[in-house]
């Protein structure tokens, strides 16, 4: 009878013309643990493995011996020492393990041992070569323990000499720690090697440029650069490696430490999670449903620096555009891949949505993207009654789009508002001063001008020296506006 | 008398009009709910507080050079969750803050601190009646507040340790004082911190005595409320001597003597000198030029690393915090 009623109101409603409010469909995205689950199956493994076995005094008196054989100037007692080390087993890690951090054996009995663990092999010989690798002071015993790990065979130690590449300090365990990652096929060494082969850090240039080329050659690559821009770029035709079960643990391991409250835990587990290889990927993408927002917000941080390297993400990233928590990093992510099929998810939000946050997203998203599809809304998004962000962000869009000198004089006005981002106008600013170099010589001179004004690397300017700056650098910009008005 | 009753009649009258004008007073509408989406909508009723918390560095957490400099323009995205953070009450007291992508401009802003999950504000006062909507809340002046950004460094774990925890004196009592000392006149935005120099003379002391030939040099943390320095690992106090030639200056070079500070993670060669709370650290001169009148001096620096490591010009990049002189 009640609904009879209510359908009788409606139909009446309706014929008077009156709208009936229809609710907007609620976005679903699902949340769950994740992260959890994943890490207690990792456990569970790791427990399965049988508890180590302690040194016998037999397997002391093989170890010593090994290690006093190591030492030996005889090459053929040493290739028998390595032997009697591979057969002393795990039992005797922690007799290697000893010797290896004994500050006060010397520096001879330091590399036995380092050499005996790595052919023990074992998952506790690794953790100690490891374990050196990240905190020794000797440089050449650091250098000494990435090349051992190279050779050990266990890919579960990839992450962390990843993460080493963020600490190394020694030109020459960089160089090392480069060759490991190889080895594995991951590339993330590559970066560090560049650096080391073209400053000659620490004396290592020379062995650094070898290592590069090697590299590249294994790879089918004429130089170093070119199978870096491959690799950074996710080039499919890189071999991807397969990781083994305890390295995918680990991955997932690292996925769960994006929740930490302690920063630089995060900050680590970020470099690491952008540096492994495709495996990681569809990890990432569970973890942007798990229930815990950091682990959401900062995967898919993750997902936006690894770039065209997480090109498999963009249909999960998609999906998350409806988790009002990580819709604005879900657009900077897809911008940062390059697939143009966002373009679509992305323009609407940009239109309508109510969120400044994910428009901001949305809009430096576009600019990446290429997407002259979106230069209308773009253009509408550049309007005063805009949030100034909002208006920065589509004016560096439109930079990006090869519009910039529609907004240079917005981006000028920025540069001098108290209200503006003034940092990211001098950007816009100068993107497009870069841009427009090739157009004529007055232009390439402009942009020579612009770059000669760059900051000393490793200097800490005052605030004179950026007001300085960016007064010579709007001269520059609006001398570049004024001739683009009278062409 | 009859002009007694008369008066006393109107004062009755009177109070009994005032009393039922309080009780049937109505009370002030609720405001239409504004939404905020800059500090600088907060500006228009709380100039005073806006125009302290634009002179501070949080503030300016965004727009520093040197920030901007040593993120490599923010392009170290790590920098961004405390340096453009969304509200401290959206992810909760002592969690971690999230990053935002807009207003970034705005550095640790009025919306970062005070605004809470259902749009209102948090501030010292119910107020229904203002567009801000403020609920009184005490959790702002809480540690814990301050955690999410402040104990990346362990500020707040080493206040934990102090007598001043036990006292329940927190970060805003020495950081955010009220006004002239006065509770109604709101707390001071300003912030001072390691940037003021006046709080860090007050941190610490120094002294040097002459003592069996030696020249025994003892800074003491007496008033910081933490570790000596501390936040950052780009924060440095070092103790310099040199020798007095007499009376009337003619001093020497400044001789590097002891430095305070917690290392980068890669610095692996150093080890943590930080100066706890109510600690002392007593450093020794015992060179032969100490022998004369000598000059002993602690200066800070925000920057840890000197323009000519082997030659030190703390006059130049660094500020004095405190000197004094030994006397032969």
């Amino acid at each position: 009878m009640k609904r009879g009623v209510a359908a009788a109101l409606a139909g009446v409603l309706a014929a008077c013309g009156a709208e009936t409010a229809q609710p907007l469909p609620k976005p679903t995205y699902a949340l769950r643990a994740v992260v959890a689950p994943a890490l207690a199956e990792a456990d569970a493994r790791a427990r399965a493995v049988a508890a180590p076995t302690p040194p016998s005094d037999d397997v002391r008196e093989a170890a010593e011996a090994a290690l006093s054989a190591l030492e030996s100037p005889d090459a053929r007692m040493r290739g028998l020492a390595l032997e009697d080390a591979r057969a002393a087993g795990d039992p005797a890690v922690p007799l290697f393990a000893a010797a290896l951090t004994d500050p006060a054996a010397t520096p001879g009995r330091r590399a036995a041992a380092a050499q005996a663990l790595g052919q023990v092999k074992t998952a506790r010989a690794v953790d100690a070569l490891a374990t050196c690798l990240e905190t020794d002071r000797e440089p050449w015993l650091r250098a000494n323990c990435a090349w051992q790990l190279a050779e050990s065979g266990r890919d579960e130690v990839v992450p962390r000499l990843v993460l080493r590449l963020k600490y190394e300090t020694d030109g020459a365990t960089v160089a090392w720690i480069a060759y490991a990652l190889a080895k594995y096929g991951n590339l993330a060494g590559l970066e560090g090697l560049r650096v080391v082969a073209a400053t000659g850090a620490g004396g290592a240039g020379a062995e650094a440029q070898d290592r590069l080329a090697t590299i590249a050659l294994e790879q089918g690559f004429q130089d170093g650069k070119a199978l870096y821009a491959a690799w950074w770029n996710g080039d499919p035709a890189l071999k991807q490696p397969e990781p083994g079960a305890e390295l995918r643990d680990a991955g997932w391991r690292w996925i769960a430490r994006l929740s930490e409250p302690d920063l630089r835990k995060v900050d680590d587990a970020r470099f690491i999670l952008t540096r492994l290889d495709a495996w990681i990927v569809p990890l990432l993408c569970e973890a942007l449903h798990d229930e815990n927002v950091y682990t959401r917000v900062h995967a898919v941080q993750v997902l936006e620096r690894r770039g065209p390297r997480a090109r498999s993400a963009v249909p999960a990233l998609l999906e998350a555009l409806n988790d009002p928590r990580l819709a604005p990093g879900a657009a900077a992510a897809l911008g940062a891949i390059g697939d143009k099929t966002a373009i679509d998810a992305l323009e609407p939000l940009l239109r309508q949505s109510r969120d400044v946050e994910l428009r901001v997203a949305c809009a430096r998203a576009l600019g990446r993207l290429k997407a002259t599809t979106a230069l209308p809304t773009l253009r509408a998004a550049l309007v005063a009654t805009e949030p100034i962000d909002l208006r920065q962000a589509a004016a560096r869009a439109l930079v990006d789009l090869g519009e910039g000198g529609e907004v240079a004089g917005f981006l000028l006005e920025c540069l001098t508002s108290p209200t503006a981002d003034v940092g990211d106008a001098e950007l816009a600013l100068g993107r497009w001063i870069v841009a427009r170099a090739p157009l004529s010589p007055a232009d390439a001179e402009r942009r020579d001008r612009w770059s000669a004004l760059e900051p000393v690397p490793n200097s800490v300017p005052t605030a004179d020296d950026v007001a300085r700056r960016r007064s010579a650098r709007g001269e520059i910009a609006r001398a570049a506006s004024a001739a683009l008005r009278s062409e | 008398m009859a002009a007694a009753r008369i008066v006393l009649g109107f004062v009755v009258l009177g109070a009994t009009a005032a009393a039922l004008t309080l009780v049937f007073q109505k009370p002030a509408p609720p405001a239409e709910a504004a939404v905020f989406t800059s500090s600088a909508q907060c500006a228009a009723c709380h100039a005073q507080v806006n125009a302290e918390w634009a002179s501070s560095q949080h503030a300016q957490a965004w727009t520093n050079p040197a920030v901007r400099a040593l993120s490599n323009d923010f392009a170290n995205t790590d920098c961004i969750d405390c340096h453009a953070p969304r509200p401290v009450f959206e992810t909760g007291l002592t969690n971690r803050v999230l990053p935002r992508e807009s207003r970034r401009a705005e550095g640790v802003d009025c919306i970062a601190c005070h605004q809470l999950p259902d749009g209102r504000m948090a501030g010292t006062l119910d107020r229904p009646d203002v567009a801000c909507r403020p609920i009184a809340t005490r959790d702002l002046v809480r540690v814990e507040f301050c955690a999410p950004c402040h104990d990346q460094h362990k500020t707040i774990e080493q206040w934990r340790t102090t007598k001043y925890a036990e006292q329940g004196i927190g970060c805003v009592d020495c950081h955010m004082p009220f006004r002239n000392g006065d509770p109604n006149q709101g707390r001071d935005h300003v912030m001072h911190g390691g940037h003021s120099l006046e709080l860090v003379k007050s941190a610490v002391t120094l002294t040097a005595v002459r003592e069996a030939g030696r020249i025994l040099a003892r800074v003491e943390n007496v008033r910081a409320g933490h570790h000596f320095p501390t936040d950052e690992r780009s924060r440095a106090a070092d103790v310099f001597w040199r020798p007095l030639a007499g009376a009337n200056g003619g001093a020497g070079p400044w001789r590097w003597l002891y430095r305070f500070r917690s290392p980068y993670r890669h610095e692996v060669e150093l080890v943590d000198t930080l100066l706890p709370a109510h600690q002392t650290k007593e450093v020794v001169i015992d060179a032969p030029e100490a022998a004369g009148r000598c000059e002993v001096a602690l200066f800070y620096k925000r920057s840890p690393h000197w323009k000519d490591p082997a030659n030190p010009d703390p006059d130049n990049e660094a500020d004095l915090v405190h000197r004094v002189v030994v006397e032969p």
